[in-house]
């Protein structure tokens, strides 16, 4: 066999060759060059066009590296996912904009201030129906916004509104930040100070007159600057404001049904000045919170009355596997000096025991423990019901215990205990919940129906409510 | 011709091949190698996680200012089940530590038959690209479940793809996804998320469509798109059944120097 004929056998086992690297991924090694080893098979890398082993790739992109390269391809089907909107921005004449207009005038052009209005209602017993309008101009994250709502109560002919000034410096989610918010005016708020008004009781209230909530007025001025940060929440504020105690004014409701409950328990008519301080902590390497607020009024600053009301509070959010969370949470909380139903600790409703009526107890302290379980899968979807996935309905169980003790605020007899209660004031209940979460106004929050009964010798009553709340609802929400 | 005929007589003329299997001649490897067995410690997934931390610290550490081009677009379905821009603005954004901020609105259109402009884009000082690297974060380990799913060897790069998702049940709420990160550096250089469930049923039937990807711009990984595709649960007047959001940064200058003229007009921060 001569040297030609050798060449020319050589030749056609490389047509052979290459007429199977044809066929080869896009993600074949490529000696000399980036070796790649990826699954994902980068769009850029023409590596199969390749004629030699040694040799760059026709066409190949010479100027990105590898790396880039490899996330040009994962972006290019980004963008046949994406289409239109992931196109690149044309930036032609932006250059020259820059280089000839002024920064200034630029802005000018489209500077818009921020601004916002809505309509709100609610409704409880000592205002009936109250409606008005809520508006804010600017931005808390620019310059600062300014905001406020004005309302009217229809059965108590009263004027509710409150003006604000809001600042926030730091990101609006996430990270660290600040806000600060001062404002003044008169408002509705119940009598339990660890509770807020919410949209459900109105709406309970206006249906069917089912509010068991006491309320109160406050006419005066609050300013606070919180600190949040994904692990510490720190909070100091002070308040100086007019308590007044409320009647009940109407006992109208859409069904007609007499009021679950009609009198209001009266606040003390007291003007108080008061400090507050509330930190909420994520302890390191865990999935547990402890938070400590602090009251402080004081009559040296022209005030009626002087107490310190504290409150301590414990939460987890345990993990058990893809099927359930565990969530155990524990209160105790005391108020020294002078003892007032608007500083007193309540017990019983859907914030403490469900089994019991809302704020039918209260005294000096409270004790309140309760573990729940929630369950992960959808309760629909096991017992077969054909629905959409959007109204996953999802179950919970729960055990708590809880005692108010020490004075009375309402005037009647003391409860025994000290620093802990007798053992007769406890008040133990199990009960199971289901639940929807519409994402909406909290995205954590659950509409839940629960219902839950006394448990133990003299603990015979079962009650069922409504409410939405978030699964770690004795930890106070963040400023927002 | 001839070559064909020589490789037939080349073929038929070799000897019949002994049982068993055969091995192609090497004819670029003249010497045996006998295997080695190689041990070495492997990076285990807490230090991954560990190292990626420090390396975003350490990428927003390593940024002094910044100027990008930054476009937010929406878009919605139009006619015939097309996407079609609903509104666009772009901003030119000057950031210099530690807190100062600047953005220059450059352009702002309307989709066709847009009459309402409600975009309003708010830019903080803060280079820590945030909606990369949350779950990432050293207080967020607690929160999140990881999981190495792959690795690419590209180039002299070794690219993890780590997975996370909450660690409740009751955190679903929360996105889960995938990320990639270069070990160069310990950086995220893409991430791709959505969640398990809608985290706003009432208005939301899908969101499992979130990319975030990065760029390598003046030595540094900055953001290059945000985007994000959503079905929605009921059709919402003027913008359909479905609607994108994208964020797009372009034109960067990292760490050159911004002329502090731009952040003294009246009422800057």
């Amino acid at each position: 066999v001569t040297g030609a004929r050798r060449r020319a056998a050589l030749a056609l086992a490389l047509v052979g060759v290459l007429g199977v690297t044809a066929f080869v991924p896009a993600h074949a090694q490529w000696r000399g060059e980036d070796s790649d080893t990826s699954r994902v098979t980068p769009d850029t890398l023409a590596a199969h066009a390749r004629r030699d082993s040694l040799a760059r790739p026709a066409g190949a992109d010479t100027t990105r590296s590898p790396l880039e390269r490899f996330l040009g391809g994962l972006a290019d089907s980004t963008d046949r996912r994406f289409g239109a909107i992931a196109a690149p921005v044309d930036t032609s004449g932006f250059a020259a904009m820059l280089m000839t207009a002024n920064l200034d005038s630029l802005e000018r052009a489209q500077r818009r201030v921020p601004r916002d209005f809505n309509p709100w209602w609610r409704f409880d017993r000592t205002v009936g129906d109250e409606a008005g309008l809520t508006a804010s101009l600017g931005a808390m994250g620019r310059t600062g916004q300014l905001g406020g709502s004005l309302g009217y109560g229809f059965s108590s002919k009263e004027w509710f509104g409150r003006g604000e000034a809001r600042k926030r410096w730091g990101p609006p989610e996430g990270g660290t930040r600040w806000v600060l918010v001062g404002g003044a005016g008169r408002e509705i708020g119940t009598l339990d100070r660890d509770r807020d008004p919410t949209l459900l009781v109105a709406l309970g209230a206006f249906l069917h007159g089912a509010d068991w909530q006491s309320y109160v007025r406050r006419d005066g001025a609050r300013l606070s600057l919180e600190r949040e940060s994904p692990t510490l929440r720190v909070r100091v504020g002070a308040r100086s404001e007019l308590e007044s105690p409320r009647a009940t004014v109407t006992e109208w409701n859409l069904a007609g049904d007499p009021l679950q409950v009609v009198e209001n328990t009266p606040a003390r008519l007291a003007r108080v000045r008061e400090l507050g301080a509330l930190g909420t902590w994520r302890l390191p390497w865990s999935a547990w919170w402890i938070e400590v607020g602090v009251r402080h009024a004081m009559k040296t600053l022209g005030g009626d009355v002087a107490y310190t009301r504290v409150r301590t509070a414990l939460a987890g959010k345990l993990g058990l596997g893809r099927l359930a969370t565990l969530v155990p949470q524990a209160t105790y909380g005391r108020t020294e000096g002078d003892l007032e139903p608007q500083n007193g600790f309540w017990l019983g409703g859907s914030t403490t025991l469900r089994s019991i009526t809302p704020d039918s107890e209260t005294g000096r302290r409270r004790a309140f423990g309760r573990l729940e379980l929630f369950g992960a899968p959808d309760l629909l979807q096991v017992v077969h019901i054909p629905h959409s996935p959007l109204f996953a309905v999802y179950g919970a169980a729960q055990v708590a215990s809880g005692a108010v003790w020490g004075d009375d605020p309402l005037g009647g007899p003391s409860t025994p205990g000290h620093a802990w209660p007798d053992p007769a004031a406890w008040h133990s209940e199990t009960g199971f919940s289901l639940m929807y979460r519409p994402g909406i106004p909290e995205p954590e929050g659950f509409l839940r129906f629960d219902w839950a009964t006394g448990v133990g010798p003299d603990s015979h009553h079962s009650r069922w409510s409504i409410q939405f709340s978030t699964p770690l609802d004795q930890l106070r929400p963040p400023l927002r | 011709m001839h070559a064909i005929t020589l490789s037939l007589m080349l073929t038929l003329a070799a000897p019949a091949p002994a049982p068993g299997p055969t091995l192609a001649t090497e004819d670029t490897m003249h010497t045996e190698v006998s295997p080695v067995l190689v041990t070495a410690p492997r990076v285990t997934l807490d230090e991954i996680l560990d190292r990626v931390a420090a390396g975003e610290a350490r990428r927003d550490s390593a940024m002094h200012d910044q100027v990008c081009t930054a476009a937010l677009r929406v878009y919605r379905q139009g006619h015939g089940g097309q996407m079609q821009l609903m509104e666009e603005g772009v901003w030119r954004v000057y950031k210099q530590r530690p807190d100062l901020v600047r953005s220059v609105p450059l352009r702002h259109e309307l989709g066709p038959g847009v009459k309402d402009d409600d975009m309003q884009a708010d830019f903080t000082p803060d280079m820590g690209e945030r909606i990369v690297d949350f779950a990432f974060q050293p207080s967020a380990r607690r929160d999140f479940r990881y999981t190495i799913v792959g690795r690419d060897l590209v180039g002299g790069h070794l690219v993890y793809r780590i997975q996370f998702e909450p660690r409740t049940t009751l955190d679903d709420v929360r996105p889960r996804g995938v990320v990639w990160i270069d070990t160069n550096e310990f950086v995220i250089v893409r991430e791709e998320m959505g969640f398990a469930r809608s985290p706003v049923p009432l208005f939301i039937r899908q969101l499992d469509g979130l990319v975030v990807e990065r760029q390598r711009v003046d030595e540094q990984w900055v953001l290059r798109r945000v985007l994000m595709d959503i079905d929605l649960t009921v059709p919402m007047p003027h913008v359909g059944r479905r609607i994108q959001f994208g964020m797009l940064f372009d034109d960067y200058a990292v760490n050159r120097g911004i002329d502090p003229a731009v952040f003294t007009r009246p009422g800057a921060k």
